[in-house]
């Protein structure tokens, strides 16, 4: 598991997420829907007005090589810049 | 003649479109060639201009450096030498041919080696099919677009020096041709680092006092502008012609001539304060604006006559060389940075607005339409909030705008130069670099344009000639109602079953303004847009079940992309076979 702040170029240990169940559901379809089609990479979850979302995203040994390159090497290296 | 010369930056002022451009024929040709003229603004952006120097001279760095890096990013490169070349292209002086002609031919050595042509990623937002131009842009708000082209803007800096340091590796990893195409972009600064600073100035100076200028008219077109004889602002307009403005106005509207005859002209710094070849050189550029003024007969001319909208662009376009040649004439004179001069002839330049908003009310409603009509067109296109700290519903304090624009110049180019015009001003606006709006015709279509679509939907259908991108399109759409929305969308609509997305490169056809009419087709009518705080546009259908979102601001570490959805049984999945997608070169 990895918690990035990309805009911010942040690293974080642990996050709280909180969603109305609405939300939840539609974390879990879009879940599973990157569960069954890694190559779909991510999906962004956004709140109702749009001012908040989050990007979840699936990585593995399967989808490891497609995803973008500056993904990966966030990921390998954990380094930004 | 002084009179002429207050007209003349009125003149000026409104046609920023064109006072930005100094086209050559020669110069498209190289920019147009492929797709490579995708730009991301916030690469080109900067608030401050110490900070673009800054970037510049690190170019300059690696012109002497044999190797490049991978760290340099193709698309980061290519705008940024497209935008040098912009600027130095503005920033040239056309009373020195020897030297142009130097110019044209670096650039074409500059474009000419296929190799350096980079390949066209994408480009199906933030696509420029015309010259690339930048503008300069005054904002209230520094979280939106200034803070993201500053932040942007160092990365890039970031990445060069990082490109630097890493000599070789760029080279083993296949960086090959992006690290001969720095360098030559380094090498063409260190020949023309001069036009190209003075270019930067030229950009701030008329296009500071432009923004303060449409974002005045726009807020207070109606009523005009009201000088009051007891409290006039600067310029001094005497009592005599306070009081007899209306008359004035009446007789003299249809006589530019003789407009201006009660005006006075008062510089607002005391010329006693300027080194003497300063004093001379600026009064060479008014009277030189004058006398091209008097010579084109700018304003007298027919706007919808083709004639007189291409005197207006030579106009602009002497105008640009002229200031130009004024910056490099007195920093050569002075040995003054030209940073220094090009605040100086800022400060000028927006001193000569001050008074010519002034005289709107002299100018008659027409004129003052005109010049709504423009403002109402740039606007959008360059920032839907524009504010200058004016409060639509008083009448505009003048004064404080003014003194605002003044402390932002001085807080642009570092100098401190503001007390000698006011005593201070409130923190409201920024300055910032973006390019400006395509207009594939140039500065004569959208001249000629402005003065005749005079209605929203005539608008929406300039835009598409202009082949404006999808956002910029959307922009302005946000400012349009849906119902016309919908009646333009009718008549325009290609029908196609699949509603995908077909996004090639737009030289060869206006495709982008075709995806731009599939998707609204998709949304169906009133659809919402809403700008995330990515600053990407979310397409959201009336019933709430298609959606369109962009990550192209904020592409999350991928090249930008975009999602399509539907909402089935209350969850949203893709609505076409992709998840993603790519705009790409087919």
């Amino acid at each position: 598991m990895k918690i990035l702040n990309l805009e911010e170029k942040k690293i974080l240990d642990s996050v709280d997420l909180f969603f109305t169940k609405e939300e939840a559901l539609q974390l879990i379809s879009y879940l599973n829907d990157l569960v069954k089609n890694p190559s779909h990479q991510h999906s962004h979850l956004e709140s109702d007005d749009y001012s908040n979302e989050i990007t979840v995203w699936l990585y593995d040994k399967e989808n490891f090589d497609d995803l973008p390159s500056k993904v990966k090497k966030m990921l390998e290296d954990n380094i930004w810049e | 003649m002084k009179n002429y010369r207050l007209l003349a930056i009125i003149v000026l002022l409104f046609m920023i479109p064109q006072t930005c451009i100094y086209s050559t024929p020669t110069i498209p040709k190289y920019l147009n060639k492929g797709c490579q003229k995708r730009i991301n603004k916030n690469w080109l952006s900067s608030h401050v201009y110490n900070k673009l120097v800054s970037v510049i001279d690190q170019f300059e760095e690696i012109s002497s450096d044999e190797h490049y890096a991978e760290e340099m990013n193709e698309e980061q490169l290519e705008s940024f030498t497209n935008l040098v070349v912009g600027l130095a292209i503005l920033g040239s002086s056309k009373a020195d041919p020897v030297k142009n002609a130097i110019l044209l031919n670096d650039i074409e050595k500059l474009y000419s080696d296929e190799e350096d042509i980079l390949s066209c990623n994408f480009n199906f937002q933030n696509y420029y099919p015309g010259e690339n131009r930048n503008f300069i842009f005054a904002e209230k708000d520094l979280s939106y677009e200034i803070v993201q082209c500053t932040n942007i803007f160092k990365k890039t800096g970031r990445g060069i020096k990082k490109g630097v340091k890493a000599t070789g590796r760029g080279i083993r990893k296949g960086g090959e041709a992006v690290a001969h195409a720095g360098k030559k972009t380094g090498q063409f600064i260190v020949e023309h680092k001069e036009q190209v600073l003075a270019g930067v100035g030229i950009i701030a100076g008329i296009a500071v006092g432009t923004m303060v200028v449409c974002k005045i008219v726009e807020e207070n077109s109606a009523p005009p502008i009201t000088v009051s004889a007891n409290n006039n602002p600067n310029p001094i307009i005497s009592n005599q012609s306070a009081n007899n403005s209306t008359s004035s106005q009446e007789i003299e509207k249809n006589n530019p001539s003789s407009l201006f005859s009660n005006i006075e002209w008062q510089d607002p710094i005391p010329d006693n304060k300027l080194p003497p070849a300063v004093q001379n050189q600026i009064s060479f550029l008014k009277n030189s604006i004058d006398q091209q003024l008097l010579n084109n007969e700018i304003y007298s001319g027919n706007p919808q006559d083709s004639k007189s909208v291409e005197q207006n662009k030579e106009f602009s376009q002497n105008i640009s060389s002229e200031i130009a040649h004024t910056i490099l004439d007195i920093a050569a004179t002075t040995g003054l940075e030209i940073k220094e001069v090009t605040s100086l002839v800022t400060h000028n330049i927006l001193g000569g607005a001050e008074e010519g908003i002034n005289l709107l009310n002299l100018l008659g409603e027409e004129f003052q339409k005109e010049i709504s009509d423009v403002s109402k067109l740039i606007s959008p296109l360059i920032n839907q909030d524009l504010n200058l700290g004016t409060d639509s519903k008083n009448n505009l304090n003048l004064k404080d705008a003014f003194a605002k624009a003044h402390e932002k110049v001085d807080e642009f180019f570092s100098t401190d130069l503001s007390d000698y015009y006011n005593m201070g001003a409130p923190e409201e606006f920024a300055i910032g670099y973006i390019p400006f709006f395509p207009a594939a015709e140039g500065a004569a279509i959208a001249r000629q344009a402005l003065t005749t679509f005079k209605t929203i939907e005539q608008e929406a259908a300039l835009a598409e000639e202009l082949s404006l991108s999808a956002k910029e399109i959307a922009r302005i759409e946000s400012q349009i109602t849906d119902n016309t929305i919908n009646s333009i969308a009718k008549e325009n609509f290609i029908k196609n079953e699949n509603n995908l997305l077909k996004i090639s490169c737009p030289e060869k056809n206006n495709i982008v303004d075709e995806v731009a009419i599939q998707l609204k087709q998709w949304l169906q009518e009133d659809y919402t847009v809403i700008t995330n705080k990515a600053g990407d546009k979310v397409f959201l259908s009336k019933d709430g079940l298609r959606k369109i979102r962009y990550d192209f601001e904020n592409p999350h570490g991928d090249i930008p992309h975009m999602h399509i959805q539907e909402k089935i049984n209350g969850k949203w999945v893709d609505a076409s076979d992709s998840h993603r997608i790519y705009p790409k070169n087919s």
